[in-house]
């Protein structure tokens, strides 16, 4: 009993010891860095917010930085493992399972956070932010979707999904382009109010992953229902899609967040209502709410400076501000009873529906939901599969993928010694160069004494090259040794040494096919699937490229009316982003309103899906490619044509040569040492084309026209396995050597001595 | 007197008859075709830069309009012209400072890999070394590695053991690096087809070789050396990713970065993004218009070997 009494003594005083150190630290002058990705009004109103609280007080500075949006999660994960970036951060809580899982990246705030300040917070915000027991930073915001009403077509909320449907039936015209309900339906965070309307979503109660249930099942069948049978949604929906319906009276409903209505057009009357009853299974539609948290930074020196940063951020004013002046919804509940938010309906309408909301699971292998049950639903939705057969596919691929992290994890728990074999390898190194050196050593110094000069013009170059391209070239030949992911990133590289085994796996899998019967499928995530794509892809781009180019080249090679005007025009693709161009040219392909359809209809050729089949698909990233290529192509030729000398042709036209025999043995041959560089170069650069495949089609449908390089980045940054990816990336690097030097080989331009 | 006058108006009609010739000859039409399908999705972006808009416009046929109304409705032209987006993108945030930051890289990126570049491959054109070969692949090599799955490797190197993170420096040399592949290729391929001779007379009558580099070969591959430094500016005056990552600080912020703050997860400001971008490119635009004579012989001229 004493001893008891005495322990609890101690514990007491060391608490004290512990706060009045943290008191001393607060008490010192503390600078701290937090990075958002705030912009417009909602920045404004954040960035001020912190201004006056360096002003309130003398003892924490904060210093906000803005992150783009695109860049923001690489700049974490790049920077957070390292020791670097922010002491607190705001982003979505969904991948805070993942953060805490990985280590080193978020830290725990309970000890920090007194009950008075969790009771601002509704539970279920609170339930976000906390995983395993443990809290990791303040809710600062929310964003759920709530049902959006054009009050000019509909006036009255509908109670439950079929009145829904039986109102949106009423307003949908498909040939005028008129439709009943729109929102992003294959985007699985707005399919979550289906799903959690039925079940309890993609995980059961203790996190195991469940995504064919049977209540999952019922809500992308009640989703099929409503795309195929009832028809009252638009095709191919997008974010873009839905606010131009809207605005444009065309669709009566909107399912959407507190982001779109910054968007609604000013003469479109509107209001926003909780979602109805699914008269299915009698539970309200329970949409997905992401919680904008502040997080503490793992490597952040003061945690207690932090945490009152997170408090006075959070507190009921700072809240009132940011939904009066930033236009957000406050996760400090406590605001919406300020009369101008109460007063505002649309505000208190997703407050309302906060109460059936249900946080985005933050487990971290919903980070590996996310694409394959978009990709599932786009299927689905298209009649091209069966919900019940590929939810069942998708459960068992996700428990493959989902057992791959887990025996990474668990190596990782296992202290492994390093195996005595492993020292054996910078050894055999080492004794390697030694030989290398006693038996060449002769022949490298005379090299050098007698190529002083060539290699010292070189050194600069190389030294660039080597410290830049070579060193992360042999860290990803590294990383493909081991079976590296987000859980045991940490752990001594040797302890997660597996050999060749990620080689094996990519390299050895020859099953085209997955799943049986009326099920069996082409497995689109098969290697050698992904490689004759990718090498179709590279093949008819190049092809195309070349081929237009020297056309146009052709075309602009003499003087002609307008011809630096024509240069100028050509060139443009060049000179605008590609990230833009690329989305314009999605837009153009949009089967239902994209300029392409509406073009064949307007010359009575019916409209393409175009990213419905494996070759229309293929298609419209072949156009945007070629596209984008060509200016470069055609710059190369020009400059190729112009340096023939035109004698050659006079002489030809004297001989009595035609057109096509002056191209064939003239204009052709004499412009081979230009092209063959810019072709080898381009076959490399659309191997590798990145941007246009992810933009434009994305590897639709369902990923059958991934090249080799979106699914690399898939792998690594969807789902985790960086030490895959990093295989992925040699075997692409070993195939394009092996093409380089057979090019070469094959044209010998290598050897063209002056 | 007149007989001048004459001369000029005759001299006129020539050229408008050659005008005439030249826009009923195929090759015109070609050129026309092929520049309406180059143009047209920009006239999307630029109608959308102007429209005043957020959102690209959806187009419906008017259903019971001629087939020459229905095709109006295919031009994008904006409802209403307005500069309202190019306004908001430069007055709401330091976008005027972003495009400065971003010449300074993008010149100083030029200057870097022109530098390497020219030198490594006049070695490669002049000299005749053990690993010459290797050592032209090895450069291309660099090209074959997936860029993407380079950030962590690149972050670790420039940040944390570079310690050059956050400093324009760090950026400069990751996208020199970048772009000096193709620069090394395409200026070794037109060193090569410069004449040997007067290289060699310079080397008789005693000049070192770093004299006849500097004095004789860069003045002579001037056009090569324009066309190249025009790849290695826009290598570095596009790129978004490695710099988000790598500056810290809003106020150095490269232009792609900040162009990149109209577009998130949810809703984007593709207006505003339409007009940035247009205001992007019009620096590389007046290069192009500045380097064309350059740019038809300076790619390839030398790379045609006798």
């Amino acid at each position: 009993m004493l001893n008891w009494r005495g322990a609890r003594h101690s514990l007491c005083l060391l608490r004290l010891l512990v706060l009045l150190l943290l008191a001393s630290q607060v008490n010192a002058r503390e600078t701290l860095s937090l990075w958002h990705g705030y912009r417009g009004a909602e920045r404004v109103a954040f960035e001020q917010l912190i201004e006056d609280f360096n002003r309130s007080q003398g003892d924490i500075q904060v210093n906000a930085l803005a992150v783009p949006f695109g860049g923001y999660a690489d700049k974490l994960s790049a920077a957070l493992p390292r020791g670097q970036g922010p002491d607190l951060f705001v982003f979505a809580h969904d991948r805070l399972g993942g953060w805490a899982s990985a280590g080193h990246t978020v830290a725990p705030i309970d000890r920090l956070v007194s009950e008075r300040l969790r009771q601002r917070f509704p539970p279920n915000l609170i339930d976000a932010m906390t995983f395993a027991g443990d809290l990791y930073g303040l809710p600062l915001a929310f964003k759920s979707p709530a049902l959006i009403l054009n009050t000019d077509l509909v006036a009255t909320a509908p109670a439950t999904t079929d009145d829904m449907v039986a109102i949106a039936r009423q307003h949908t015209d498909r040939s005028a382009g008129r439709f009943g309900l729109t929102y992003v339906y294959t985007e699985p965070f707005f399919h979550g109010m289906l799903m959690n309307s039925f079940g309890p979503g993609p995980f059961r109660r203790g996190g195991s992953l469940d995504v064919d249930s049977p209540g999952n099942i019922a809500s992308v069948e009640m989703l099929v229902d409503w795309a195929r049978e009832e028809r009252i949604l638009p095709e191919e929906p997008s974010s873009a899609l839905v606010t131009n319906l809207f605005n444009q009276g065309r669709a009566a409903m909107a399912i959407s967040g507190p982001w779109m209505l910054g968007e609604i057009a000013p003469e479109v009357n509107y209001r926003v209502v909780p979602l109805p009853l699914n008269s299915e299974s009698g539970r309200p539609l329970a949409p997905w709410v992401a919680v904008e948290g502040l997080f503490l930074s793992a490597r952040s020196a003061n945690p207690a400076a932090a945490v009152a940063v997170m408090e006075y951020l959070t507190r009921r004013q700072s809240a009132e501000r940011m939904a009066i002046q930033g236009g957000q919804l406050p996760a400090n509940t406590r605001a919406f009873a300020h009369p101008s938010i109460a007063n505002n309906d649309t505000a208190m309408a997703f407050r309302r529906q906060l109460e059936e909301a249900v946080p985005i699971p933050n487990l971290p292998a919903m980070t590996l939901v996310w694409v394959p049950l978009k990709n599932l639903l786009k299927k689905v939705v298209k009649g091209a599969a069966q919900p019940e057969a590929e939810l069942h596919l998708l459960q068992r691929q996700l428990q493959g993928d989902l057992a791959r992290l887990e025996r990474s994890r668990e190596r990782s728990e296992v202290t492994a010694q390093v195996p005595i074999w492993l020292w054996l390898v910078p050894v055999a190194l080492v004794l390697a160069a030694l030989w290398l050196w006693t038996r060449y050593r002769r022949r490298l110094m005379a090299n050098w004494h007698a190529n002083r000069t060539a290699y010292l013009y070189i050194l600069p170059a190389m030294l660039g090259m080597l410290v830049l391209v070579f060193f992360p070239l042999l860290y990803g030949l590294i990383l493909s040794f081991t079976d590296t992911t987000v859980f045991n990133e940490h752990t001594p590289l040797w302890s997660r040494f597996v050999g060749l085994d990620n080689y094996a796996a990519i390299l050895g899998d020859f099953d085209l096919w997955r799943g049986e019967g009326v099920a069996r499928s082409l497995d689109f995530d098969n290697f050698y699937w992904t490689l004759l794509i990718t090498i179709l892809w590279t093949a008819s781009n190049v092809i195309l490229a070349v081929g237009l180019a020297l056309i146009m080249a052709l075309a602009l090679d003499k003087p002609i009316f307008g011809r630096n005007a024509f240069r100028l025009l050509l060139i443009l693709p060049w000179a605008i982003p590609n990230y833009i161009t690329a989305l314009v040219w999605k837009g153009m392909f949009h089967p239902q309103f994209g300029v392409i359809n509406q073009g064949l209809q307007v010359l009575g050729v019916a409209p393409v899906a175009w990213f419905d089949s494996i070759g229309a698909s293929f298609f419209t990233g072949v156009v945007t490619n070629v596209w984008l290529s060509i200016p470069f192509m055609m710059v190369v030729i020009l400059g190729g044509l112009q340096s023939i000398p035109r004698e050659l042709y006079e002489v030809a036209r004297v001989e009595g040569a035609g057109r096509w025999f002056q191209f064939r043995s003239i204009t052709l041959p004499l412009l081979k040492p230009v092209l063959i560089p810019a072709v080898i170069l381009s076959v490399v650069w659309t191997f590798n084309m990145f941007n246009v495949i992810y933009l434009v089609s994305d590897g639709a449908p369902a990923g059958a026209n991934d090249i080799l390089i979106t699914k690399a980045f898939r792998i690594g940054f969807e789902k985790y396995q960086y030490a895959y990816a990093a295989a992925y990336s040699i075997v692409i690097l070993a195939l394009l050597f092996c093409y380089a030097v057979w090019q070469m080989r094959v044209s010998r331009t290598m050897e063209a001595v002056r | 007197m007149n007989a001048v006058i004459g001369r000029l108006g005759q001299g006129k009609a020539v050229a408008l008859r050659r005008a005439l010739r030249d826009i009923f000859s195929w090759r015109f039409a070609l050129l026309i075709v092929s520049v309406l399908i180059v143009i047209y999705p920009l006239l999307w972006v630029v109608s959308l830069a102007f429209s005043g808009q957020q959102s690209l416009t959806l187009v419906q046929l008017p259903p019971d309009a001629g087939v020459g109304q229905q095709l109006l409705a295919l031009v994008p032209l904006p409802e209403q012209w307005t500069l309202a987006n190019f306004r908001a993108v430069l007055t709401e945030q330091p976008f005027l400072r972003w495009i400065g930051n971003s010449l300074v890289v993008a010149v100083a990126t030029t200057i870097v890999g022109l530098s390497l570049s020219c030198t490594a491959a006049y070695a490669f054109s002049r000299f005749r070394f053990a690993g010459r070969q290797r050592g032209l692949t090895l450069f291309l090599i660099s090209q074959m590695f997936p860029a993407v799955l380079m950030l962590i490797p690149l972050y670790v190197i420039v940040v944390q053991w570079l310690g050059l993170g956050n400093s324009w420096l760090g950026l400069i040399l990751v996208y020199a690096i970048t772009a000096l592949p193709f620069c090394v290729w395409m200026l070794k391929g037109y060193f090569d087809s410069l004449p040997y001779e007067i290289e060699e007379s310079a080397l008789l009558e005693g000049a070192s070789r770093w004299t006849i580099f500097i004095r004789i070969i860069l003045p002579l591959a001037r056009p090569a050396i324009a066309v190249t430094g025009l790849f290695a500016f826009m290598t570095a005056w596009n790129e978004f990713i490695l710099a988000s990552i790598f500056m810290d600080d809003e106020s150095r912020y490269t232009v792609p970065v900040g162009l990149r703050f109209f577009v998130s997860d949810y809703a984007s400001e593709w207006g505003y993004f339409a007009a940035g971008s247009i205001l992007v490119s019009l620096p590389v635009i007046l290069l192009f218009l500045s380097l064309q004579r350059f740019l038809v012989s300076g790619l390839s001229a030398g790379a045609v070997k006798g």
